[in-house]
């Protein structure tokens, strides 16, 4: 036995369910898109519901409406694909990926006693991470391809050409192209294939023909392209639907521990400081790195400090995705970080930020940011530039008359109209009232109708005999003083 | 102070203005405004519906226009002599005919040349002036002010001021006054109006969403600070500008100055060109003599009579140029062996009938020449011309444009947002997400398809939650969208011709269809503006009669249409068996299950059935006592003594247009141009309110004439019904002929006729594969494909024989088809090599051609075909002529017949040989075939399966849906509750096959099943394809 194939059915299904469980909903993988949208892998609940592969869309919402449909989820793979080398490196060193959610390990020099031992507990791995895998083994990388597919959960071929011989052809994966031509001319399996002459194959697909045929007939032979460790250890994924509780982000968060944990493993580091980064909805970032008091590799470990940490964070919107990254080192020693020289114990510096944050609340650290709309005083945060941009006046005439200084937040006032217009402002909390001597306006401002943060202003400059020119604004929640001109 | 708006924008500045012209006026008419010139953008699209609104409500609707200059700079122009409106049309095709499609640039010399007889604003933020001022460059706003006076003069520039409560906009204000004053120009106040009330500025918000590519969410301040543009009274106006009272005292004097309105247009039909010596009258008589001559053998007096009257009358109306211009179209079609025929109303005339123009003779069918045009009548009669579809009516459509030039256009058609358009672009500035959108379209797929529920309920279920904020206002501005212009189209087929320049009556621009030129306004438009337009109807039937009179002529057994038999018995013996798949008109669901009913025995009742199953009669509830009166199960009876001679030839029952016309004459006492009105009103359904005016008028007038209040009911909601889509005898008759003539065919002349409408699908009710089918079920033998023996279209290779032409494989490319077709025609090809080696096929094309077998004369099976083609080194070989078969093929095994059926299906879309379920019946032995259905009692529950070629929800039926399932032996007809659709709308829409499950309803011969549940009928070797989609 020279090969094993360590395969996960319904790949891209099972990496996005490890991420999203869908309990005992109806979920399907679709592919393609728009019209040309086709189911391409369903839950058990989904196929009880009648559907079946390469239905449309369309076609298995009409069938059952409560289906979960989604699309192939890159991340998710990324992250099943990762979970599945670290499986298949227990076997050997030599190990390619040869498809999404397909590896092959070449075998040579193992015993076959030990190897069996070792395909159980890959299996066992991967289970309890949510993915279920086959495993195959014959003597070349395509029999034990061909093994795992058929593998309930395991299958070691000793026959290859009897068990090739009815397999269907489709498993070659072959091109639209071939899988149309093979289809018309009635070559359904291998062992159809196999019966013709190699070289009347070749003769009609090249090189690729012969390759094909050698598949089928069990005489393919090929270097694997061996994949190398991971010298990140990084993970990152964005929500299908906001998070606006703990439980999904700590879920999503041990899977990804539970990974990351293996690979810094299996090469032989610790992990000496975790960066973890939440992209919230209202399209601002929170950060944290944590230096680990004592690196470690164990899952638990990293996972307590996670949970800690956002257990006790209160964020201002809900989580659109995270990101999480193991900075590894050799056990017993970590790398200081660039900047860390001016800090004397940058755990520290973090954590009393983080306190700055909880006292005048998450929404209001940060370099505030102008925002595009006629809504005054409409601003928000962001991160600190890297680089002060140079100044730019704003476009338009250059601005004449005073300056505004505003009032955060306006104050609640009382006006007396005379025609239309403001006669008597009173307004204790500016400690400011008067007759209007003069005014200037109405101006009027509205916006965000279309959702529950719809706004409307009208706006005057008035000028109060006992001197001084303020704006007042008048909103649906009455009148208030905005702010005092220089 | 009085005030009038000058600046008004509509939705027709498209994505940007959020009201119609209608409700522009009538706001402005609301407001006490005493008129208001409307200025889209680079384009007079509104001008007309503004006109004809302010026409109605006694305001005055000046002309005007924003022009967009290539610096980015847009100037609004307002026309104040027609020599102004010429140079805005002209200026504006000049602009936009060098333009893509939907885009105008004008250059500031272009602006000055055409600025005689214009008066130009400086316009508002997007102005040359207001835009330097806002780049900070106070001279470039002088620049600007100079550059404008000099092109139009100080006296026909004003500078505008709006004022819309945005901070700031009083400095730059204070500029633009500062610099009038400078150069003594006067001020003029507007509101640069974009939308008619508030509320409709979310419109405007949604258009700049759409115009920004953007979402609300994400507009920012691309979006308007508040919703002052609107339109606002003169005291309003006048508060505004209480500081700068002259500002909107100088609109009332612009307005004064402002003497052209779309009254004054100017069009003229052009003359045709006669022979010296006579005149369009004259001319036309001594054609219309001639031809009636040829029509009728002898001119008999009756004849002449009639002749001499409708000629008498043309003349006096001034139309005898119109006449001689269709005239002389048909004409042009006659010569280059095109068949025309004229519909409508054309055919009540017995000059169009002698000219050749319509096919019925209007004495032998007792029709009124009045119907046609009248003395009362202000607007031109209408003649429709049907042609050819597809090539054959373009060369006619280019005729005309070669000989009229730039005095000839197509009318546009008006693209207005609809349900799946408004919820999409809706939905997306509102950010929902595209699923839902998709989902939305899906379930709720368009025009045949009126839904039964509610556009709240069709939300919820695509998964759009009202509950939430932004649903409410998804579905609101879903409301707001429903009908204002998306963009404009093309009209199928209206030409309009005129005396002059069409560029001096009406902006021309691109079609997207390359060599066409389309004018702005629609045919409404045209209709209220009195420009002449010539219907050149594209029509599959002609096409099919043309290609079969051709080949029954090539085969030896020449057919003239105009002389075969109007009574053949075995014509109307498959027309009440309802045997019509393929007739024109009377193939529908409906037609073929009210043929056994109304049993057509003459000509005229297949005009009636023609006439019949419209949604006119249909809602007018004419269908059941003219079907109970006809058998003789219900006496004839009339509204109205006085009405026995108008209904007696319907037995009383209201089925034409004419006939609602005369009883309004004779029942109502409408004179001539009243009746006149009322047949325009019928046809005109974008103002409802002038029909429900003259129903009213009608209603009292029948009853001051002491008609019986149930016959006034009945006549009055007839009159509702024929507004949709009644249809006038004279064109019911028109087109029983072509439905005459294709039955006629079908049963004489099968093998040509089926031919002919393989070689002109898509058309018609069925796909070619339920064509096919038919045409087993009547003896043809359909033979496949081969590339030894096919044409390129398909031909009648014996009697009874067709041979499916190469053109029926999808994805081969006419050139190739063309090369094979010479090269067999200079030598037979010898072998498969000899026809790889000999033809230029692509690899996939020759893949195509062995799948379906048409390689098989050559190689002996498709797999074989396959197999030899795909080599790789074939090229080569072929070069070097060592290519052999190198045995390996007999390895391969036969394709089976489910295999070949696929791929026959894949490729061309039909099978000349069974029908795939005939290959599955074994699997469902519970199925009943089509042709056993007759052998079920009334109330039988059955099970039926098949291929779904036809799914319908009529507008008519209240929301039942018809669904016809075609097996091996025929078609099983199925009608389904809208309860049971709305439960099962995807699996009925979305697949291809279906297992109906019911109870039978058999009426007189025709059976129904009432499904009771349905399932689509999944088999995993039924070739897909072989349904088509719905119609």
């Amino acid at each position: 036995m020279n090969y094993a194939v360590l395969e996960i059915p319904d790949f891209p299904l099972h990496a996005r369910l490890r991420l999203e469980p869908a309990g005992a909903r109806p979920v399907a993988i679709y592919t393609g898109g728009g019209r040309n949208a086709r189911l391409a892998h369903l839950n058990a609940a989904a196929a009880a519901a009648g559907l079946r592969p390469d239905m449309s869309g369309v076609q298995g919402l009409g069938l059952c409406p409560e289906l979960l449909l989604w699309s192939a989820h890159a991340v998710a793979e990324q992250e099943a694909t990762a979970l599945l080398l670290s499986a298949a490196w227990g076997l050997s060193p030599r190990v390619e990926v040869t498809h999404p959610g397909l590896c092959t390990a070449a075998l040579g020099g193992r015993d076959p006693a030990g190897l069996r031992r070792d395909t159980g507990a890959a299996r066992q791995a991967l289970a309890a991470q949510g993915l279920p895998a086959r495993i195959g083994v014959g003597t070349t990388p395509g029999v034990a391809r061909f093994a795992a597919y058929h593998a309930a959960p395991e299958l070691w071929v000793e026959d290859s050409l009897a068990f090739l011989a009815p397999l269907p052809v489709g498993l070659l994966e072959l091109t639209e192209t071939e899988a149309t031509l093979f289809e018309s001319l009635g070559l359904h399996t291998l062992g159809a294939l196999a019966r013709l002459p190699q070289a009347s194959l070749s003769q009609r697909l090249g090189e690729r023909g012969a390759r094909l045929w050698a598949q089928a007939a069990g005489r393919d032979r090929r270097p694997l392209q061996t994949a190398t460790p991971p010298a990140l250890h990084h993970a990152s994924y964005d929500l299908e639907h906001p998070a606006e509780t703990l439980e999904p982000l700590l879920f999503l968060l041990r899977r990804f521990v539970d990974r990351l944990a293996t690979e810094v493993a299996q090469a032989s580091l610790v992990a000496a400081s975790v960066r973890l980064a939440l992209r919230l909805e209202d399209e601002t970032r929170h950060e944290r790195e944590f230096r680990l008091p004592q690196p470690t590799a164990r899952a638990d470990s990293l996972f307590k400090v996670l949970e800690q940490y956002l257990g006790a964070l209160h964020l201002p919107s809900a989580v659109t995705g995270l990101e999480l990254e193991l900075t590894p080192a050799a056990a017993g020693a970590r790398q200081e970080g660039l900047f860390e020289s001016a800090l004397r114990d940058p755990h520290q510096f973090f954590d009393t930020l983080a306190r700055v944050a909880a006292v005048v609340g998450e929404g209001r650290v940060g370099t505030p940011v102008r925002q595009a709309s006629h809504r005054p005083d409409a601003v928000g945060l962001g991160p600190p530039p890297a680089v002060i941009p140079d100044y730019r006046p704003p476009p338009g005439p250059p601005e004449t008359g005073p300056l505004l200084r505003r009032f955060r937040p306006p104050h609640p006032a009382t006006v007396e109209l005379g025609d239309d217009t403001p006669a008597y402002v009173l307004c204790p909390s500016a400690r400011t009232q008067g007759e209007v001597r003069a005014t200037r306006g109405p101006w009027r401002r509205d916006g965000e109708w279309w959702g529950r943060s719809a706004w409307a202003q009208e706006e005057w400059d008035v000028e109060l005999s006992p001197g001084g020119l303020y704006r007042l604004i008048h909103t649906p929640a009455g009148w208030f003083l905005e702010g005092t001109y220089d | 102070m009085s005030y009038v708006e000058l600046h008004a924008s509509s939705a027709f500045s498209f994505l940007r203005g959020g009201s119609s012209p209608e409700t522009l006026i009538n706001t402005a008419a609301q407001l006490g405004l005493p008129g208001l010139a409307l200025c889209d953008r680079n384009g007079l699209y509104g001008a007309v519906r503004a006109h004809m609104a302010a026409k109605a409500t006694g305001l005055r609707a000046w002309v005007g226009a924003e022009i967009s200059l290539e610096t980015g700079d847009v100037v609004p122009v307002l026309a104040a002599t027609r020599e102004g409106y010429q140079n805005l049309c002209r200026l504006l095709s000049v602009a936009k005919l060098r333009a893509p499609k939907g885009q105008a640039r004008a250059s500031w010399e272009e602006l000055g040349r055409h600025s005689p007889g214009l008066i130009a604003l400086t316009g508002d933020t997007e102005g040359p002036l207001l835009r330097a001022w806002w780049a900070g460059d106070r001279a470039g706003m002088e620049t600007a002010l100079e550059r404008l006076s000099h092109l139009f003069g100080p006296a026909n520039l004003f500078v505008e001021l709006q004022r819309h409560r945005v901070r700031g906009e009083d400095r730059a204000e204070a500029a633009l006054v500062a610099l009038a004053r400078k150069y003594r120009l006067p001020l003029l106040a507007t509101n640069g109006v974009i939308y008619a009330t508030r509320e409709a500025r979310r419109i405007a918000d949604v258009f700049a969403c759409l115009r920004h590519h953007t979402t609300l969410d994400g507009a920012g301040d691309r979006l308007a600070h508040n919703a002052e543009r609107h339109l606002k009274s003169p005291r309003a106006m006048a508060a505004l500008f209480a500081d700068l009272p002259e500002a909107v005292a100088n609109t009332r004097g612009l307005a004064d100055r402002l003497g052209f309105t779309l009254g004054d247009l100017g069009y003229r039909f052009p003359d045709y060109p006669v022979p010296g010596g006579d005149d369009q009258i004259s001319f036309l008589k001594k054609m219309t003599l001639f031809g009636a001559q040829q029509r009728y053998g002898s001119v008999t007096g009756k004849v002449r009579k009639q002749l001499d009257h409708e000629l008498a009358l043309i003349g006096k109306l001034g139309f005898s140029g119109y006449f001689l211009v269709v005239w002389d179209i048909c004409n042009f079609c006659r010569e280059q062996g095109i068949l025309v025929q004229g519909r409508g109303s054309a055919a009540n005339s017995a000059v169009c009938y002698s000219l050749g123009i319509t096919a019925v003779d209007p004495i032998a069918q007792k029709l009124l020449f009045e119907r046609f045009l009248s003395e009362g009548r202000s607007d031109w009669p209408d003649i429709d011309l049907d042609l050819p579809s597809g090539e054959r009516r373009e060369r006619v459509i280019q005729e005309v444009f070669r000989r009229y030039g730039k005095r000839a256009a197509m009318t546009a058609n008006v693209i207005t947002y609809r349900g799946r358009s408004a919820m999409r672009e809706v939905g997306k500035v509102l950010g929902f997400p595209d699923d839902a959108l998709d989902r939305f379209s899906r379930l709720y797929a368009g025009g045949d398809y009126p839904q039964t529920l509610g556009i709240d309920e069709q939300l919820k279920l695509s998964g759009v939650s009202l509950d939430q904020p932004r649903g409410r206002v998804l579905l609101e501005l879903m409301r707001d969208l429903q009908g204002l212009p998306r963009h404009l189209g093309q009209h199928s087929g209206g030409v309009v011709l005129c005396a002059q320049e069409l560029s001096d009556l009406v902006p021309l621009e691109n079609a997207t269809m390359a060599g066409r030129v389309v004018i702005e306004w629609d045919k409404s438009d045209c209709e209220d503006m009195g420009i002449i337009k010539v219907d050149l109807l594209g029509l599959g039937m002609m096409a099919v009669l043309e290609d079969s009179l051709a080949t029954c002529q090539e085969r030896g057994c020449p057919v003239d249409l105009a002389r075969i038999p109007k009574d053949d018995a075995a014509t109307f013996a498959m027309l009440q068996k309802a045997d019509t798949i393929g007739v024109f008109q009377v193939e529908s669901r409906a037609q073929m299950a009210t043929l056994p009913i109304l049993k057509p025995a003459n000509f005229y009742d297949l005009a009636v059935e023609v006439a019949i199953i419209r949604p006119g009669p249909i809602h007018g509830n004419a269908v059941h006592p003219y079907l109970a009166r006809r058998s003789g199960k219900e006496p004839v009876t009339y509204l109205d003594e006085r009405a026995k001679p108008i209904l007696e030839r319907t037995l009383g029952v209201v089925l034409f247009q004419e006939q609602v016309l005369s009883l309004a004459m004779t029942l109502g006492g409408f004179s001539p141009g009243e009746a006149d009105e009322l047949r325009r009103a019928i046809g005109f359904t974008r103002q409802p309110e002038r029909l429900e005016a003259l129903k009213a008028k009608l209603r009292a007038a029948m009853q001051a004439r002491s008609v019986t209040e149930g016959a006034v009911t009945h006549i009055v909601e007839a009159l509702g019904s024929f507004a949709l889509y009644g249809f006038p005898e004279s064109h019911a008759l028109s087109f029983a002929l072509l439905a005459y003539a294709s039955s006629w065919l079908k049963v004489h002349r099968p093998a040509e006729f089926y031919a002919a409408l393989l070689n002109n699908q898509p058309m018609g009710f069925y796909g070619p594969a339920t064509l096919v089918q038919d045409a087993r079920r009547h003896g043809i033998t359909v033979r496949p494909v081969c590339v030894l023996e096919s044409q390129a279209q398909t031909t009648v290779a014996a009697d009874r024989v067709l041979r499916l032409g190469l053109a029926q494989v999808r994805g081969l490319r006419a050139a190739g088809v063309a090369e094979l077709v010479r090269q067999r025609t200079e030598t037979r090809f010898a072998s498969l090599a000899d026809f790889l080696r000999r033809t230029r096929f692509t690899e996939e094309e020759r893949r195509a051609l062995a799948s379906v077998g048409a390689l098989n004369g050559l190689a002996g099976n498709r797999r074989h075909a396959l197999w030899e083609m795909s080599r790789q080194d074939l090229n080569d070989d072929l070069f070097t002529g060592v290519f052999e078969p190198d045995g390996s093929a007999d390895l391969l095994t036969p394709m089976p017949i489910l295999e070949r059926l696929r791929h026959d299906f894949a490729l061309t879309g039909l099978t000349v040989g069974e029908h795939p379920m005939a290959f599955l019946r074994e699997r469902f032995p519970d199925l009943w075939r089509a042709d056993e259905l007759a052998l079920a009692a009334e109330g039988d529950r059955v099970r039926v399966g098949g291929s779904v070629i036809c799914r319908q929800r009529p507008g008519t039926a209240k929301g039942v849906v018809f669904v016809s399932l075609e097996d091996e032996s025929g078609v099983a007809n199925a009608v389904v509750f809208p309860d049971l659709f709305e439960k099962r709308r995807l699996v009925i829409t979305q697949h291809p096959a279906l297992v109906i499950e019911g109870r039978v309803q058999s009426r007189e011969g025709v059976i129904h099943i009432k499904a009771e549940r349905i399932e689509p009928l999944v088999a995993a070797d039924l070739p897909a394809g072989a349904s088509h989609d719905f119609h």
